[in-house]
């Protein structure tokens, strides 16, 4: 008994349309049972008789005739021969392939050889840049150096900036000394006013000077060009030894060129100088 | 190519008689069968003559297979043919009997021709003609040769007439197959119907049209294949 699948496995087989080894595994199955060797037979000789279903044309009697001049050639190797060629060609393709062997080998020397002189350049070519990596290696060290002694030169060109800006400034610093008036004669007191007109800040000191009375300070005035009047530079006491050291700061902006005078006022100081002027710088 | 032999003694065969007309299924033919083997054995053996022979028998059929499968270019049909018949007389002495008949190993060679010349070009789709019912109706076709005359029209007619009783459906897939050299696989494309389907109507189609035509068939005495046998592949 052969089942279905089996069946369409045999008329498939017997119109020719397995594959390879789809047809080599259902001929072995053939082979161990002749059912179906005797059902593919049949299947094969009925597709053949299908050959008579199609309108039957003869061929012409030129096709039997070239037929069997065809046959009557000796068999010509399947992938070309020499059968049908002049006895000659076999040999001038020989010749030419012993000459295109020679040429093959010698090209193959030349080529050897010019591989053999590429990798001698390759070598000289790898020193040179073993060299330059080298010559590389040292600039970078000898950039290094450099960098640290230029950061060392520019750190002391800073540094003598900085001191010739100090100079410079200390230059522009104006000095004053404040001396007893005409009617304080019997003053000793001693004062001098370091005052610096680019940032309008100034240093005063007195020494020797004697506590005012009560009710009374001292202020210290600074008296510039085209001010209408002083300016007040503030208020200051002096210890018991008669000194006083004050930073000042007038409220008044642009004083330059000054000259400064300090007078006793009432206690707290007063807007305009109301009392003696007891030292003044000239 | 052995040396050549003398032509066989047909004397002892009977001749392939039969009055079949249209609509008569031919009987059965061992006689025809036996004197193709002797022909082509004979031919195996380096005979002309009993190849022309052979010829004679076998053109008309297989001609006309050809000329169906490329859809009637005749140039193409005539190259396939000739091939065909070359590779048959060239191959005879490899002819196992126990394998298939004449007539089937030569129509099952120019089949594959046809199949690899449709697939070279990829006109399979396009090549197939479909039959008509004029085409299955009885006719009398030109045939050379007494013989072939009368048996070839036999045969014709039985063929013709068992393709017909086929459901449309089955001898659909049978002529996409065998005249259109369509795989299973791609008729299933074309019709866009299951594979499954398309091989059980092929393996319906083929079993009936072999009960149709068991009387004009050889009758099944083929052996398994094994080694040193022919393959029915061409």
């Amino acid at each position: 008994m052969i089942d279905e699948a089996l069946q369409d496995q045999a008329a498939l087989h017997a119109l020719g349309f397995l594959s390879e080894p789809e047809a080599k595994a259902f001929a072995r199955q053939m082979e161990a049972n002749p059912e179906l060797t005797q059902l593919v037979g049949s299947l094969r000789a009925t597709t053949a008789a299908l050959a008579w279903a199609a309108p039957q044309v003869s061929p012409t009697e030129r096709l039997k005739t070239d037929l069997l001049a065809r046959m009557a050639e000796p068999l010509r190797p399947r992938f070309g021969g020499f059968g049908a060629v002049p006895a000659w060609v076999p040999w001038a393709a020989a010749a030419l392939f012993l000459v295109a062997s020679s040429l093959l080998l010698a090209e193959r020397g030349r080529l050897r050889r010019e591989v053999s002189g590429l990798h001698g350049d390759v070598g000289g070519l790898q020193q040179q840049v073993d060299g330059l990596r080298g010559e590389l290696a040292q600039r970078q060290a000898a950039y290094a150096r450099t960098q640290g002694e230029l950061v060392t030169e520019r750190d002391r060109l800073r540094g003598e900036v900085a001191r010739l800006q100090a100079s410079d400034a200390l230059a522009k610093v104006q000095l004053r000394a404040l001396q007893a008036t005409a009617g304080q004669q019997k003053l000793k007191a001693v004062a001098v006013v370091a005052w610096d007109p680019a940032s309008q800040r100034g240093v005063f000191e007195v020494q020797k000077l004697p506590s005012p009375a009560p009710g009374k300070d001292y202020q210290l005035w600074a008296i510039a060009p085209g001010q209408p009047a002083p300016v007040s530079a503030g208020v200051f006491r002096v210890d018991a030894s008669g000194r006083a050291q004050v930073r000042f700061h007038p409220t008044v902006q642009g004083l330059q060129q000054a000259n400064f005078a300090v007078s006793l006022e009432p206690a707290g100081g007063s807007p305009k100088p109301a009392g003696p002027i007891l030292l003044l710088s000239q | 190519m052995p040396a050549a032999a003398s032509s066989p003694d047909f004397s002892e065969v009977p001749p392939p008689l039969g009055s079949g007309g249209a609509g008569v299924s031919p009987s059965p033919p061992p006689a025809l069968q036996e004197r193709d083997r002797a022909l082509l054995d004979a031919a195996a053996h380096g005979d002309h003559r009993a190849f022309a022979d052979l010829y004679d028998r076998l053109a008309a059929p297989v001609f006309s297979l050809i000329l169906r499968m490329v859809g009637n270019e005749r140039a193409a049909a005539e190259d396939i043919f000739q091939e065909s018949l070359l590779r048959l007389w060239r191959r005879a002495p490899a002819y196992d009997h126990r394998q298939s008949s004449v007539f089937t190993w030569a129509v099952t060679i120019a089949r594959g021709k046809v199949i690899d010349y449709l697939r070279a070009r990829g006109r399979r789709q396009q090549t197939f003609v479909e039959t008509t019912p004029e085409d299955l109706a009885p006719r009398a076709d030109p045939a050379p040769g007494a013989d072939a005359i009368v048996q070839g029209r036999e045969e014709a007619a039985a063929a013709r007439r068992a393709l017909g009783i086929l459901p449309p459906e089955q001898r659909q897939v049978i002529e996409l197959a065998f005249f259109g050299g369509l795989s299973h696989h791609e008729i299933a494309a074309r019709l866009g119907q299951p594979l499954g389907t398309v091989k059980a109507r092929i393996r319906r189609g083929l079993l009936q049209l072999r009960d149709e035509l068991a009387p004009s068939l050889p009758p099944p005495s083929f052996a398994a294949p094994g080694k040193g046998r022919v393959p029915l592949s061409p």
